[in-house]
């Protein structure tokens, strides 16, 4: 892949996970995330138990044939709450990714195609968000708007905006200047209709990239304010608070922080590693979204 | 330079002003008061609306931020609602155990990170780089809490060799004290170290393949002189400001790992004032991680602009 920019003697600078394959860096990660979306669909109707019934067997006992991941200290099917705990999770991060990276790719885009003062306010507002870390800046909204799954959205595309700002106007920018947005203008193309329809399409595979590595830091981000109480409530199935509340029994009961985090682990890495096979050069990418 | 580094300082203190602005009317519109908190539910209303006119709560909100900010700018923070007592007083323990936390992490994922990363760019293809490289992957995705409760699982639960909480005060010895710290450590800085290497052995394998390099080699300079002296400063600059945000980064880790291994820190004094929301250490806490962040991207600027001349002056 991307022979024909890399000149002689300079390799490829693609991380070399899963080998040379380009087939299977991508088909395995494309296998696992949409295995996960079947949970999040298929996944309530599979689990054995209701996630939120008490008493389905002795707390705090290991996996057995009747409990695959043992029972937490209520004793509750840790299986079927890791089941039905998909659902919110992936529904909570594609909603919030979607906002929020389209509404920053809108913005950096037009701020960047625009230039001038427009350019010059909106990124001083992008500099304003981006100077407190994500995390607290999401746990700040959530204070004041109060925990919920639309609050949790709304904190993560305020999250999210200025950061998909800043990739989209830097993928416009080399852009501004081409002989087809020229021509565009000439023949009385309005703003909105360059920035959409003439280069829109052309930075498409960078936004793609962009909407994966946020999609995968959505995962983190609404897992770990679940983590910490934030996120959506009790009974409600979360893997996140699901760790945070087997926290003070896993010296004797591991199985019930083991599969949530599991659970988080391999989907979180799925699509890392999805966004990695997309872009190739995953480095200097992955750097822009600590 | 000199010129450089005072304008960057000028927009520091813009940016702090604007963060300050943004956390205090973030706080604001909290649902329930300061005086509310204080006197609890059974308050009459009278003796709530005293207080608030003592405390300065019936004023309009600009006045009570120039209040607020010319407190912060003479080192009054304010007094902590839930605590009655100064804010620099119950924060400034828990300043000193993130404090030690984080450069602790630091400490250990830079270092290595950066030998790593170059290790990796050296022998690049090789196994070990495969190995390597596909390791960070997996520990650059992972939230904290989920490596740390895998580590605590493995290292406490079945080996028995780690405590599973730390900063609990039932640490006697400086050997406890130690081992205490070795997995909110390990959890902390895991996800960083993983950034720090794939950004060096990006930068360096791009620093390799230079002409300069090439060129240094070819007039027959030893090759580990070419490494120290001349990949090294280049290759470090780029990844300077990813250790920077590294930095920023760790305050969100912080909150995750304290809470996880309930260690008296910064992070999680903060999730306890969200909760008990008190306004006057909330606003601090969120104060000073913004300005902990701002001039660790100000401090890797500066650095960057040292070690490679060519960076600010096309």
């Amino acid at each position: 892949m991307n022979a024909r920019a890399a000149p002689v003697g300079v390799e490829v600078l693609a991380p070399p996970v899963f080998g040379r394959r380009y087939g299977l860096r991508l088909a395995v990660p494309v296998a696992i995330v949409a295995f996960y979306l079947l949970l999040a669909v298929f996944g309530p109707m599979a689990a054995p138990y209701s996630p939120t019934d008490f008493n389905t067997g002795p707390p705090l006992t290991g996996p057995t044939q009747l409990h695959f991941f043992g029972t937490d200290g209520y004793g509750r099917d840790v299986f079927s709450r890791v089941l039905v705990g998909a659902r919110s999770i992936l529904l909570l991060s594609i909603v919030a990714t979607l906002f929020g990276v389209s509404a920053g790719c809108a913005i950096g885009m037009i701020s960047g195609y625009r230039g001038g003062f427009v350019d010059e306010a909106l990124m001083r507002l992008v500099d304003i968000l981006l100077a407190l870390p994500g995390l607290l800046l999401a746990l700040l909204i959530l204070t004041s708007l109060g925990p919920s799954g639309v609050n949790l959205v709304i904190a993560i595309t305020i999250v999210f905006v200025p950061k998909s700002a800043r990739i989209a106007r830097s993928a416009i920018l080399p852009l501004r200047g081409l002989g087809y947005v020229e021509a565009a203008r000439l023949r009385g193309a309005r703003w909105y209709s360059i920035v959409f329809r003439e280069l829109m399409p052309n930075v498409l595979p960078e936004l793609a990239v962009e909407f994966c590595l946020r999609f995968a830091y959505a995962l983190l981000l609404i897992s770990s304010l679940g983590f910490l109480g934030f996120g959506v409530q009790p009974p409600t199935p979360d893997w996140g608070l699901m760790i945070s509340e087997a926290r003070n029994y896993v010296s004797i009961a591991p199985w019930t922080v083991f599969f949530p985090a599991l659970a988080i682990g391999i989907v979180v890495v799925a699509v890392n590693a999805l966004a990695d096979a997309l872009s190739s050069t995953g480095e200097r990418r992955a750097a822009q979204y600590l | 330079m000199l010129r450089f580094v005072l304008r960057r300082l000028g927009l520091l203190a813009l940016t702090l002003f604007a963060v300050s602005v943004l956390i205090f009317s973030i706080t604001q519109i909290l649902p329930g008061d300061v005086a509310t908190m204080i006197l609890g539910m059974q308050a009459t209303p009278q003796d709530l609306a005293t207080l608030r006119s003592q405390l300065g709560l019936d004023q309009p909100a600009i006045v009570q931020y120039g209040k607020w900010l010319g407190g912060v700018l003479q080192g009054d923070l304010g007094v902590s609602t839930r605590f009655q007592r100064p804010v620099t007083e119950v924060l400034a323990p828990a300043l000193r155990n993130s404090a030690v936390l984080a450069s602790a992490g630091i400490l250990f994922a830079a270092p290595l990170g950066l030998a790593l990363g170059l290790i990796c760019a050296l022998r690049r293809n090789s196994p070990l780089d495969y190995a390597i490289s596909s390791v960070t992957i997996f520990a650059a995705a992972m939230p904290e809490f989920v490596t740390g409760g895998l580590m605590i699982i493995v290292f406490s639960t079945w080996l028995g060799w780690l405590p599973p909480f730390a900063g609990t005060g039932s640490a006697r010895t400086l050997a406890q004290s130690v081992s205490e710290l070795i997995l909110p450590v390990l959890a902390l800085s895991l996800v960083i170290l993983a950034y720090i290497l794939r950004m060096m052995r990006a930068s360096a394998a791009e620093v390799l393949d230079s002409s300069f390099v090439k060129a240094a080699l070819l007039k027959g300079l030893d090759r580990r002189r070419v490494i120290a002296f001349h990949v090294l400063p280049v290759a470090i600059g780029p990844t300077l400001s990813v250790i920077a945000l590294s930095i920023g980064w760790m305050a969100g880790g912080l909150v995750i790992v304290e809470s996880l291994f309930g260690y008296p820190g910064l992070g999680r004094l903060l999730v306890f004032v969200i909760r008990n929301r008190d306004i006057p250490l909330l606003q601090s806490i969120a104060l000073i991680i913004a300005a902990v962040y701002a001039m660790a991207n100000l401090c890797a600027d500066i650095g960057q602009r040292m070690l490679d001349p060519r960076v600010g002056t096309k």
